[in-house]
């Protein structure tokens, strides 16, 4: 059990942010943005 | 034993399946992006007009985007099904956070992150005991005070829902106290890019600042880049700095409040302070890193630049959607009057410390 519920959502966000940051710059890193018209 | 027994309502929401659960977040989150995109609409319409020489408030997307969600969170009340979708403000604002990492050098983000964490200590020791302070002047309950000194000093709610779970205190306290700390982040957004005008300060002091006497890490990042763009990025980093102080303060307060026999004892000290880290920052480092490295070039920095600002369009709008003025009157005045002394006294002391660390650092 988590005793601090609150750390799991702050977790999750901060998670989340990073794993959406990275899979960003790599779309934009390869170049794949702009093939889909971004 | 059975579990059908005892009905849990809470189990059965977390077994929903996970495309219900996001579908959940549908129609709060489109609301963030409509406030936003009108937010930079009325901004585009605004540049239109003043070209025709037709008057129209010359006002940036980000104070559009706070103002239009103030107006719609406080003149209708929404319905409970875009709740769960207007909480992703925070992912949005940290996703933002992360991706302006790019802008920064990593040789200068230790350079003026180093000299922001020096700043921190010395305002976090000053403003723990003023706070501390006024709490006994006002006769406040003693775990309250410790909310509002927590979240005064370092990073507004985050820091108080950290300290939530460490130190047990009465749930209207929290309550109380993340009212207190938002209605105060409200005041600094308009305060805050007055002050820097009348005093003629630069986008690198306003933004030091800032990210220093501002709470919550969402109105720390608005009110910066009211100021500008630069401003902005660096109220960002001097937040950051700060932020990465949470697990100490609040290990320090959980340890003192457990020794009382008021909350429960921290067995391991090293994963508290783990758990208690806000993990964006490490994002935040890393993605500075690898541009520092050239691993992109400039015409993807710029496109990591501008998706950062994309993200912070729905960030902006839901400060201003879930900030309910009513809420936060209701919470009685000696808290807020409590929070307004302290942060006058943190945002003049943060202020003395940018005005004498900046001329220092120009000799």
């Amino acid at each position: 059990m988590d005793p601090h519920p609150d750390t799991k959502l702050i977790f999750n966000a901060d998670a989340a942010a990073i794993l959406l940051a990275f899979i960003l710059g790599a779309l934009i890193r390869l170049n794949l943005l702009p093939r889909i018209g971004w | 034993m059975s579990t059908r027994t005892i009905p849990l309502p809470l189990d059965t929401t977390q077994q929903r399946p996970i495309w219900r659960q996001l579908l959940a977040l549908a129609p709060g989150t489109a609301l963030l992006f409509a406030v936003g995109f009108a937010g930079k609409a009325l901004e585009s319409l605004g540049h239109l007009l003043r070209s025709r020489h037709i008057a129209f408030p010359q006002v940036e997307y980000v104070l559009w985007a706070i103002l239009l969600g103030l107006a719609l969170g406080n003149a209708v009340r929404l319905p409970a099904l875009f709740r769960p979708g207007l909480a992703t403000y925070e992912l949005w604002l940290k996703l933002g956070i992360v991706l302006v990492g790019a802008k920064f050098l990593f040789g200068d983000m230790l350079h003026l992150g180093g000299l922001s964490l020096i700043l921190v200590a010395i305002e976090l020791v000053l403003s723990l005991s003023v706070m501390t302070l006024l709490g006994r002047v006002f006769k406040l309950p003693p775990k309250l005070t410790t909310l509002l000194a927590i979240g005064s000093s370092i990073c507004g709610v985050t820091a108080i829902m950290a300290a939530q779970g460490a130190i047990d205190p009465e749930e209207r306290d929290t309550s109380t106290a993340i009212a207190a700390i938002l209605t105060l982040g409200a005041l600094a957004l308009f305060a805050f890019p007055a002050i820097g005008h009348a005093l003629h300060m630069g986008q690198q002091s306003y933004g030091l600042w800032t990210g220093l006497a501002v709470d919550n890490t969402a109105e720390a990042t608005v009110t910066g880049a009211l100021y500008g763009d630069e401003a902005g990025r660096i109220a960002i980093l001097a937040k950051t700095a700060r932020s990465s102080f949470i697990g100490f303060v609040v290990l320090g307060y959980a340890i003192y409040w457990a020794s009382r026999g008021q909350a429960r004892h921290v067995e391991h000290k090293a994963l508290f302070l783990w758990q208690k880290f806000p993990k964006f920052i490490l994002g935040f480092a890393a993605i500075s890193i690898l541009a520092t490295a050239g691993f992109f070039t400039h015409a993807q920095l710029t496109s990591l630049g501008n998706l950062s600002r994309w993200a912070f369009l729905p960030a902006f709008a839901g400060v201003g959607l879930r900030t309910n003025v009513r809420d936060l009157l209701d919470q009685g005045w000696r808290p807020i009057l409590v929070g307004v002394l302290g942060e006058v006294f943190l945002a003049t002391l943060t202020l003395a410390m940018v005005f004498f660390s900046t001329h220092g650092a120009a000799r």
